[in-house]
């Protein structure tokens, strides 16, 4: 038995990993909990406060009514009903429409890739559609999108100078 | 009568088979039961209640009119919550290029907490609020130190309580991706928590 474990009280860090399992996943209890009653209150003391955080960002949204939330339901179902749109169900024939398209685009193709001199320009294209990815794993939309909500969040922060100068730094993830 | 949340579990599959078929008005089981999540949802990307709301209309709507395009044994939850995700992307865009300089700070004063709040989270004494209040402090600190990608999918992971398919589904990210952000969130985190105890 690991006695220096057992004794030893949990970090803030080590709680942390507890409440908010990076894997996502429950991790395995340390076994030092089963008898610590303060490290299993602290514990408990953490994932409400992370309750309880996520809570507050929700701002006005977190603090509805039923009635609140039934009003805005009713506002959705309104505008669903305003739109005078019936779900679309052609998707089958959609894929028909797309297929025959392509097949037709192929055909059409075909006399064309025979006579021509430079295939190397379609291997060209395809490859540069392919091959993206950077270095860090993340695709050009991926860094977009980061790009995007860094900017988002810095904005409903009210961060800035007023020159704009430093909200499109990036952050290497 | 719609079927709600505290009833037995709903075939989704079956029920928008029939809303396809004609069956329109039972669209509204959808709304009654996905427009809380999908506003919150919104609402931790656009920090702002009317554009939550709106974000959310428009979701809802777009599911509606494209419900042809749902693919028949997927999750109808995760198909809208993308769908509202690239609604908020847009209009992040849109709000980047048109309002630059004009963000008002959203949230001032909200994140204090408010006898409200104090109400609905009652706890046993002022001791262990006045604890629960410091945790906070230091989680919303550490949470300030993730980028924006991090932050977000910590959000719906710890806090919308998503699952890392769901995801991964609805940001059309990787779940391999997902758990690596997941991953590095944590370990950013405690790296802060640990800079905070010196």
């Amino acid at each position: 038995m690991d006695d220096t474990g057992a004794e030893r009280h949990l970090t803030d860090e080590e709680i942390f990993a507890l409440a908010a399992p990076a894997a996502g996943e429950p991790e395995a209890l340390p076994r030092h909990l089963a008898h610590c009653t303060a490290c299993g209150r602290t514990l408990q003391e953490w994932k409400t406060a992370l309750h309880e955080l996520g809570d507050e960002e929700l701002g006005p949204v977190g603090r509805r009514s039923d009635e609140e939330w039934r009003a805005a339901e009713d506002v959705t179902l309104s505008v669903i009903r305003r739109s005078g749109r019936r779900p679309s169900s052609r998707r089958a024939f959609r894929w028909a429409v797309g297929l025959a398209a392509s097949l037709l685009l192929v055909a059409l193709a075909m006399p064309w890739r025979t006579r021509s001199a430079s295939p190397r320009a379609g291997a060209g294209s395809a490859i540069a559609s392919t091959s993206r990815g950077p270095e860090d794993g993340l695709s050009a939309a991926d860094r977009d999108d980061d790009a995007l909500l860094r900017d988002a969040a810095y904005l409903a922060q009210g961060g800035g100078d007023g020159t704009g100068a430093d909200i499109a730094l990036e952050e290497s993830l | 009568m719609i079927p709600r949340e505290t009833q037995a579990p709903v075939d989704e599959g079956r029920l928008i088979r029939e809303i396809r078929a004609g069956r329109e008005e039972l669209f509204e089981y959808f709304v009654r039961q996905y427009q809380r999540k999908i506003t919150r949802i919104a609402y931790r990307f656009l920090r702002d209640e009317g554009e939550a709301d709106c974000a959310a209309q428009e979701s809802f709507l777009r599911a509606y009119q494209n419900l042809g395009d749902f693919r028949e044994g997927a999750a109808f939850e995760t198909w809208l919550t993308r769908i509202c995700i690239n609604w908020c992307k847009d209009r992040l865009k849109r709000r980047r290029l048109v309002v630059y300089f004009h963000q008002a700070p959203v949230g001032e004063g909200e994140d204090a907490a408010s006898p409200e709040d104090a109400a609905a989270h009652p706890s046993p004494g002022p001791e262990r609020r006045a604890a629960g209040k410091e945790i906070r402090e230091r989680l919303g600190h550490a949470l300030d130190t993730l980028s924006p990608r991090q932050r977000s999918i910590f959000v719906m992971k710890h806090f919308e309580e998503m699952s890392i398919p769901e995801i991964a589904e609805s940001t059309g990210l990787d779940v391999g991706t997902v758990k690596s952000h997941l991953f590095r969130a944590s370990h950013k985190i405690r790296e802060r928590l640990s800079a905070f105890r010196g």
